[in-house]
């Protein structure tokens, strides 16, 4: 194979043309250039991974700004306290038992009044024990008999501790 | 930033329709080789001060380009086959017009069926214009190979059309 024959394949392949790349190459190309120039005028850490960077300490910063404050916030609006106001004493509050609950339902003696009706004496605690009884068996109707509640039992309790 | 603009274009001008057909030698498709070619421009306009040649270096970053494309497709087409065998659609001849008589269309076919390795340094040395020293700086390959490898290539190129001619 002569030289001359590589010469002239060698013509043959530059005679013949490649395809003209399609438009749309160029413009991707223009694109991505320009993406890249306007990026690249940005500072420094708001590029690429320094972007990511910039972002994560400007929320660790934010954090550390919020969280104490986070801590003193109320959860509820402040009760506003009149100094002049004085609560009701406990004496108070023994001496006038709310007559108004007795209304809403009979009470069942409480643990408080059987402990002292237990103090006083056992038989006490057997009547108490036996009105407690009454009072289940009792229609819920019949009225007649008086129902020991809460603060007359307490009542009662006061006035046998004091004789 | 005019200046510049302009200079890419002056690159893409010159060596676009070359860089495809380069392209294409190593990827299946067209629409893969316009990518390999959109990559690889960019790597090389981004780098292109910082190295000594650099139009061997946008051959080679043009190389890379397709070849990644082409690892990336051959993935997605050894998935595409698992699920359904189908012929691969055929995709456009990478020359300006169709063949002018028998002997070109010969020619194309003699190309075609060269190894990949001589195709590139064809590509490279007729329709991209490179000198032997930075067709060996593209391929990071001795000149004195780059140089054999294309005489080799021209040889090969001349025997497949001699065995054919006979068959025609």
């Amino acid at each position: 194979m002569s030289e001359h024959d590589l010469n002239d394949i060698e013509e043959r392949l530059a005679a013949m043309k490649p395809a003209e790349p399609d438009p749309a190459v160029r413009q991707r190309i223009a694109g991505s250039l320009q993406e890249d120039a306007a990026q690249a005028q940005r500072p420094l850490i708001f590029r690429g991974p320094w972007a990511f960077v910039t972002a994560a300490a400007a929320l660790i910063a934010l954090a550390l700004v919020l969280l104490p404050l986070i801590g003193q916030i109320p959860t509820r609006p402040p009760v506003a306290i009149d100094p002049d106001a004085t609560a009701p004493s406990v004496d108070e509050q023994q001496d006038e038992p709310d007559e108004s609950l007795d209304a809403i339902e009979p009470m069942r003696p409480t643990l408080l009044a059987m402990h002292q009706a237990l103090r006083e004496s056992p038989e006490a605690l057997e009547q108490l024990i036996e009105q407690a009884g009454a009072l289940a068996a009792l229609p819920a109707t019949d009225q007649s008999q008086p129902i020991p509640t809460a603060s007359t039992t307490w009542r009662r309790v006061q006035n046998e501790e004091l004789q | 930033m005019n200046e510049p603009d302009t200079d890419w274009q002056a690159w893409y001008d010159r060596h676009g329709r070359a860089l495809l057909l380069f392209a294409r030698q190593f990827t299946s498709s067209l629409a893969q080789a316009e990518d390999a070619m959109h990559d690889g421009f960019l790597r090389f306009w981004k780098r292109r001060e910082q190295v000594d040649e650099p139009l061997a270096y946008l051959y080679r970053a043009v190389r890379s380009a397709a070849l990644d494309q082409r690892r990336a497709a051959g993935r997605r087409e050894a998935r595409e086959l698992s699920l359904a065998q189908t012929d691969r659609p055929a995709t456009p001849e990478p020359w300006q017009h169709a063949a002018k008589d028998e002997g070109e269309q010969q020619l194309r076919d003699a190309l075609a069926s060269v190894p990949e390795a001589q195709r590139e340094l064809l590509v490279m040395k007729v329709w991209g214009g490179l000198t032997f020293d930075q067709i060996a700086d593209a391929t990071d390959s001795p000149r004195s190979t780059a140089a054999a490898r294309y005489s080799a290539a021209l040889k090969a190129l001349r025997e497949t059309m001699q065995t054919e001619e006979p068959t025609r």
